[in-house]
């Protein structure tokens, strides 16, 4: 067996059953390779001393920080919200001011619906509607 | 009488279902019951400092935010502490190119370094933050949380014996640079 097989081989039998073939295997590689199991053996050393002792724990109030920070982030996202579509609502306006001004500057005379761009009804004489009879004209002439 | 109160808690599981609904003290008694594994993993790579807590209130925010999508295929735990390696391996490289702007120093570790009064573990905690992130986060969970080899695959999901190969280098990596600094 490579020294990088029976290193994995030890790294496996830490938390798993090895059946007793490999076992057996690993554990005569070792012999045969005595450097190989001084490192084994301080690898083991190693592992003693990285080992958690104590529990973790990031200090008190953890959890209502978390929930203050998700509580927070919500009122964040509704800003963003408004945020996002307050460029909307201020370039609307804005189309709206140029619209009236252009109404205001091209209007004849400076009434309300003239400024709102409604539209004017037309007033035109009666004699201004009556048809034009081009035979008539014609023969007349 | 032990067994009947741990049969009468609420699953992780059945915390996120209810924190689904809406339930906030569902979601808060979840990141209780969470919190010590997430620690561990996030102060193993970044150290006890305030930065670690960020990451560790970012590691259930990001939960919360996703929690929607999640479908029960892995644990509850799995699945945080997938979150917590993904954020301080984040914050190892933001911190690596924050280094790198000020001081020019490539050290994305903030462990203190060890002095004449450190003792063993002090120095071991300071040689494995030195550790390349991909090797760190292999040691963490297998070497110091304590996670089995077919576990820290799942978690990192990656092959199993990528996390043996990764484990035997961090473990070669360690034996050097222990040697300067004790006997082993």
């Amino acid at each position: 067996m490579k020294p990088d097989e029976i290193e994995n081989l030890f790294l496996l039998s830490l938390d798993t059953n090895l059946d007793d073939s490999r076992k057996q295997e690993m554990v005569k590689s070792m012999r045969e390779q005595a450097g190989l199991a001084e490192d084994l053996e301080k690898y083991t050393r190693i592992r003693e001393k990285l080992k958690r002792n104590t529990p973790a724990t990031f200090g008190p109030y953890f959890a209502q920080k978390v929930i203050n920070h998700i509580q927070n982030l919500r009122v964040e996202i509704d800003q963003q919200i408004v945020f996002f579509f307050r460029k909307y609502q201020l370039a609307a306006l804005g189309i709206v001011i140029a619209l009236v001004a252009v109404n205001v500057i091209f209007a004849d005379s400076l009434n309300l619906p003239s400024v709102l761009g409604i539209e004017e009804t037309v007033t035109t004489a009666d004699d201004d509607l009556l048809t034009f009879d081009f035979y008539e004209n014609i023969t007349n002439n | 009488m032990s067994n009947l109160k741990a049969s009468m808690e609420p699953t992780n599981e059945e915390l996120v279902e209810r924190s689904k609904s809406g339930d906030p003290q569902a979601f808060k008694l979840l990141v209780t019951r969470n919190e010590g594994k997430v620690a561990g993993v996030v102060q193993s790579m970044l150290g006890a400092t305030p930065e670690a807590e960020d990451v560790g209130q970012e590691v259930f925010v990001r939960f919360y935010q996703s929690m929607e999508k999640f479908k029960g295929e892995s644990a509850v735990s799995t699945y945080l502490i997938r979150i917590a390696i993904n954020l301080s391996l984040n914050e190892i490289k933001r911190r690596k190119k924050r280094n790198f702007l000020f001081t020019r120093e490539e050290e994305g570790s903030m462990i203190k370094a060890p002095d004449s009064k450190s003792d063993m573990k002090e120095i071991v905690n300071y040689e494995v933050a030195r550790l390349e992130p991909e090797f760190q986060s292999v040691v963490t969970l297998r070497m110091i949380e304590g996670y089995s080899t077919e576990e820290t695959a799942e978690i990192l999901g990656i092959p199993l014996g990528t996390v043996l190969s990764r484990l035997s280098r961090a473990q070669k990596k360690l034996k050097q640079s222990l040697a300067k600094h004790m006997t082993l």
